[in-house]
C-alpha cells in the first residue's frame, strides 16, 4: 500500500493544513498535492502573517508546513516564535528546505519542528511524512 | 537451517573418490583374477590326482599356500582401502556449520569469532555427516551460554569478543573433536544444587555432564530462540554413542568450557548392537535400541478381540500380539507352559509386541546386508553369524512393525530363498514385489554423467563462494578472498548457463555485478550487504540441487534487493568513515551513562539495544536517525547511541543507527512498535536485543 492510500485511513475528515512559503510556485504545489491526498489547504507567504492566523484557527489546524528560507522571518525564527506563543498547541509542524545539511535540519528540529521534508518532493514524500508526524500518539 | 539441509542433501548420496584410490582397486582387482586362475589350476590337478589316485604333491600344496597367503592378504587390502575411500576431510563438515553459526552470534548479538582448527583431518564419511547437528549444537550453547555478553566480558578483563574453537585431531585410534569457548564456564555448584532440588540428593553427586544433560538442568537462565531447547546434549551423546565413542566435558570458571568428543576410528564392517533371541528353529537379532520392553507374559493377559486380533496391554498402551516366527513365516511357535518370552518393539509406525521362543540376549554383530539381487522379506535386513558360528537373520523393526499392525503385508515369497522352512506361497504376495517405482518427472535436460558432474562442480563452486564471502565479511579489506569469490561466482554463473537454468543465470549475472562493485570500491561490505549476498548464494545452492530439474525462480523480494545493491542511488558517496559493522559494535558506556542504566533497571524496566538499517533513499540517515531517536525516547528513556548523538546531530550518520534504552514494555510491545515505524522511515531492519540485567 503508498503512503498516500494508507493516509487516508489515518487522516481526520476535513483536515486542514497551513502552509508558509515565500514562493507561490511552492504554494501551488503544495495546495494541488495536498488537495489530492485529501486536505484544504491555507497558505501564506510570510510568517508574521501566518501566525496572525494561527492564533485563532490553531484548533481547525492539522498541520503546518514552513519553509526555511524566507524575508522577513525565516522558518528558524517561525519555529521558536510558534514554541513560544501561549495558544500554540503542538500542531505538528513540518519544516520544508532545499538546505537539507545536518546543521540546518537539526537546528531547526531542536528549535521544535516536527519533522523535514527536503525539497524537491513527491505526493509519496509527502503523504509519508504526513503519516509520520499524525502518527505520534 | 535449512542450508544445512539442502548442502548436506547433496553430500550424503555421493562422495569424492582419490584416483590412487581406484588405482589401488584396480590392482587388488588384478590380484583377485590371478589368485581365481591359480584356484582353476588346483582344480584341475585336484581332479586329475583324484582320478589317478596319486597325492597333490609339493607344487600342489604350495599353490594352496600361495592362494590362502594372497586371499588373506588381497582382503586385508580391500578392508583398508574402503576405509581410506570412505574417509573424507572434516572440512566437509565445518563448511556446513559456518553459516549457521554466523548467524546465530548476529541473532544472539553475541560478538564471537568461531576458529575452525585441524580442518583438514579424515574421518569416516557416514561420520562426517552425522557429526553436523550434534556440532551444531555444541557451537549453539558455546555462543548462546558459554561466551559472556561484551559487558561481562568487559568486567571480566576479557578481549571484548568471545571465542570459539572447533578442533579435529586425528589420534592413532580415535578421532577427537572439541568445542572450546573461552566464555564464563558452567556454575557446578549451581547445577548441583539444582539437581538437588530437582531430582534429589542422590542426583548431586551425578557426574557434571549428565547433570547438565537432564533436561530443566540446563545451564541456561532461559531457554532462547536458539539454544535450550530442540536437540540437546542428549542429541550429541546419542550420536557419540552410535558410534561407540565418548563425550567428555571441563569447565573452567570464567575461563570457558570444554566438551570433547572422542570417536574411535570405524572398522568397514556394519556392526549392530543387538538382541538375540529364537523363533521356532530360527535365530533372529535386532537393534536392540528398538526394543521397549522384553516381558514374560502370562497367557491368561492375552485380549482377543473381533475374534482373532490378539493384544495385550502395556504401560497402559494397547499393544497388538503376533507369533514372530508365524508373521515371518506362518510356522506356528511350539507351545509352551507358563509365561510367554514377549519382545515389544517400536517402529516408525508404532509399536507391536512378539511371542519368541526364547531370549539369547544382547550381542554385538557383524550384519551382513543381503544381496540386492536376492530378493528378500521386507523385515529382513541382512543375516549375520552369532557367537558359535550359527547364522541367523538380522530385523528390519520399522518393516517387522509395520507388518504386524498391517501396514504392509510382508512378502512370503523371498523368505523361501532365506528359510526353507516355508508354508504355501501366496500369489497375491508375488505381485508385491514387483516394482512399483514410476518413472520421476524430469525436467528439460536429460541427465547423463556430464550433467551430474556440471552439477556437481556447481554445487562444489557455490560451496566455495559461501566460504569466501564468510571470510570477507570478518576481513573485509582481503582483495584476493574477493576476487576468489568472483571467479567462483562467474564459474557458477557459467555452469548454469550450460544447464539452461535462464532465471538462476540472470540472477548469477546480478550477483556477480554487486560483487564486482564491492571489488571496485564502488560498494563497502557492510553486515546487512552481507546477508544478503549470502542469501542469494543460499537460493543458488537450493537452486542447484532441485538441477536438472525445474527450479523455482528467484523469490521477487530477494532480487529486487539484489538489484537495488547496484542501482546507482544505493552507491553511496562513501565519505571516508566506516559504518560497516554497527550492529555489532559495543556501547562504550561513561560512568554517568553505566548510572542511568542501573536505575532504569532498579525502576524495574527493561534495556534493549535496538539496531536500524534504514533503505537508501533521499531522505538523509542523519535525519530518520534523529526522529527515530525521538521516538525512542517517548516509549522510553535513550540511554546511548552509536553512532553519537553528538556525531548524528553534525550529521555523521550513515544508514544505521544504534540505540541503548530504557523502558516498561516487553519486547513484543517494542517490536510491534518498531514494525509500525517500518514504513515511515523507511526502516530496511530494526532489531531489539533485551540486555540482561547485569550486563551493565
Amino acid at each position: 500500500m503508498s503512503h498516500s492510500e494508507s493516509l487516508q485511513t489515518s487522516l481526520p475528515n476535513g483536515a486542514q493544513a497551513v502552509v508558509i512559503d515565500d514562493s507561490p510556485t511552492m504554494r501551488r504545489i503544495f495546495e494541488r498535492e495536498l488537495n489530492s491526498l485529501g486536505i484544504n489547504v491555507k497558505s501564506y507567504n510570510d510568517g508574521n502573517e501566518a501566525l496572525e492566523a494561527l492564533e485563532g484557527t490553531i484548533d481547525e489546524t492539522t498541520l503546518i508546513f514552513s519553509d526555511i528560507q524566507m524575508p522577513s522571518m525565516d522558518g528558524f525564527e517561525l519555529c521558536w516564535r510558534l514554541q513560544q506563543a501561549p495558544w500554540y498547541d503542538g500542531t505538528p509542524l513540518v519544516m520544508v528546505s532545499t538546505m537539507s545539511d545536518a546543521s540546518s535540519v537539526i537546528r531547526v528540529l531542536k528549535l521544535g519542528a516536527d519533522d523535514f521534508i527536503p525539497k524537491p518532493f513527491n505526493r509519496e514524500d509527502l503523504a509519508q511524512i504526513i503519516e509520520r508526524v499524525l502518527s505520534h500518539d | 537451517m535449512t542450508e544445512v539441509a539442502t548442502i548436506q542433501k547433496r553430500v550424503v548420496d555421493r562422495m569424492q573418490v582419490r584416483i590412487e584410490h581406484l588405482d589401488t582397486l584396480l590392482g587388488l582387482a588384478g590380484e583377485v583374477i590371478i589368485t581365481a586362475a591359480n584356484l582353476q589350476d588346483l582344480e584341475r590337478r585336484t581332479n586329475a590326482t583324484s582320478q589317478s589316485n596319486d597325492c597333490l604333491g609339493n607344487e600342489g600344496l604350495h599353490l594352496i599356500k600361495s592362494c590362502n597367503q594372497a586371499t588373506r592378504r588381497i582382503s586385508q587390502d580391500l578392508h583398508d582401502l574402503v576405509m581410506a575411500i570412505r574417509l573424507v576431510e572434516i572440512d566437509e563438515t565445518f563448511r556446513l556449520l559456518r553459516r549457521p553459526v554466523r548467524d546465530l552470534c548476529r541473532n544472539l548479538g553475541r560478538d564471537a569469532e568461531v576458529v575452525f582448527e585441524g580442518s583438514s583431518t579424515l574421518i569416516d564419511k557416514a561420520l562426517a555427516e552425522r557429526l553436523v547437528d550434534p556440532l551444531l549444537h555444541l557451537l549453539r550453547n558455546a555462543v548462546d551460554h558459554g561466551v559472556e555478553t561484551t559487558i561481562d566480558r568487559k568486567r571480566a578483563d576479557k578481549t571484548l569478543q568471545g571465542q570459539v574453537v572447533v578442533t579435529a585431531n586425528d589420534g592413532e585410534n580415535e578421532t577427537m573433536i572439541s568445542v572450546a569457548d573461552d566464555g564464563a564456564g558452567i556454575d557446578e555448584e549451581a547445577v548441583r544444587a539444582r539437581a538437588r532440588d530437582l531430582l534429589g540428593e542422590a542426583a548431586a553427586d551425578r557426574p557434571l555432564l549428565d547433570l547438565i544433560c537432564e533436561p530443566g538442568l540446563s545451564t541456561a537462565g532461559q531457554v532462547t530462540g536458539t539454544s535450550g531447547r530442540g536437540v540437546g546434549l542428549d542429541l550429541v551423546r546419542t550420536v557419540v554413542d552410535d558410534f561407540d565413542g565418548e563425550l567428555t566435558l571441563s569447565t573452567q570458571p570464567g575461563r570457558g568450557t570444554t566438551f570433547t568428543l572422542r570417536v574411535p576410528k570405524l572398522r568397514a564392517v556394519n556392526i549392530i548392537d543387538a538382541l538375540t533371541l529364537r523363533a521356532g528353529d530360527s535365530l533372529y537379532a535386532l537393534p536392540i535400541d528398538k526394543v521397549t520392553a522384553n516381558i514374560g507374559l502370562n497367557p491368561a493377559d492375552v485380549n482377543t478381540a473381533f475374534d482373532r486380533e490378539r493384544h495385550i496391554t502395556h504401560q497402559e498402551r494397547i499393544v497388538p500380539l503376533h507369533d514372530l516366527q508365524g508373521l515371518l513365516d506362518n510356522a506356528p511357535l511350539e507351545d509352551t507352559d507358563g509365561l510367554l518370552p514377549v519382545i515389544i518393539l517400536r517402529g516408525r509406525s508404532g509399536e507391536a509386541a512378539f511371542v519368541v521362543s526364547e531370549f539369547l540376549g544382547p550381542q554385538k554383530l557383524v550384519n551382513i546386508p543381503l544381496d540386492e539381487d536376492l530378493g528378500h522379506h521386507r523385515a529382513v535386513a541382512g543375516t549375520t553369524v552369532f557367537t558359535g558360528g550359527k547364522l541367523g537373520l538380522t530385523l528390519d523393526v520399522d518393516a517387522l512393525v509395520a507388518a504386524a499392525l498391517g501396514d504392509t503385508a510382508p512378502t512370503r515369497t523371498d523368505l523361501e530363498v532365506l528359510s526353507p522352512a516355508t508354508a504355501t506361497t501366496d500369489p497375491a504376495d508375488e505381485a508385491d514385489i514387483a516394482p512399483t517405482s514410476e518413472p520421476e518427472a524430469q525436467g528439460n535436460l536429460v541427465i547423463g554423467e556430464d550433467t551430474g558432474q556440471l552439477i556437481d562442480e556447481l554445487i562444489t563452486n557455490l560451496g566455495k563462494l559461501q566460504d569466501s564471502l564468510l571470510t570477507l565479511e570478518s576481513d573485509a579489506g582481503n582483495e584476493d578472498e574477493l576476487n576468489h569469490a568472483f571467479r567462483r561466482l562467474h564459474a557458477a554463473k557459467g555452469h548454469l548457463s550450460v544447464l539452461e537454468a535462464e532465471p538462476q543465470t540472470a540472477f548469477a549475472h546480478h550477483l556477480e555485478t554487486a560483487l564486482d562493485y564491492l571489488r571496485a570500491g564502488r560498494l563497502s561490505i557492510t553486515p546487512q550487504r552481507m546477508d544478503l549476498l549470502l542469501d542469494c548464494v543460499s537460493y543458488l545452492v537450493e537452486s542447484a540441487n532441485t538441477l536438472p530439474g525445474l527450479p523455482e525462480s528467484p523469490p521477487a523480494e530477494l532480487l529486487s534487493q539484489l538489484v537495488d545493491l547496484t542501482a546507482s542511488d544505493a552507491v553511496e558517496a562513501e565519505d571516508g568513515r566506516d559504518y560497516t559493522s554497527l550492529a555489532r559494535q559495543p556501547f562504550d558506556l561513561s560512568a554517568s551513562a553505566q548510572l542511568q542504566v542501573l536505575s532504569a533497571l532498579k525502576r524495574g524496566e527493561r534495556t534493549y539495544e535496538t539496531f536500524f538499517e534504514f533503505e537508501a533513499g533521499r531522505q538523509p540517515g542523519f535525519l530518520a536517525a534523529y526522529l527515530l531517536l525521538r521516538r525512542v525516547g517517548k516509549a522510553g528513556t535513550v540511554l546511548a547511541t552509536l553512532p553519537d548523538v553528538s556525531d548524528l546531530e553534525q550529521g555523521r550518520c550513515g544508514r544505521e543507527v544504534k540505540i541503548l534504552w530504557s523502558t516498561s514494555q516487553d519486547e513484543g510491545e517494542v517490536d510491534t512498535l518498531f514494525d509500525r515505524l517500518t514504513p515511515l522511515y523507511n526502516l530496511r531492519e530494526h532489531r531489539s536485543i533485551p540486555t540482561t540485567i547485569f550486563s551493565y
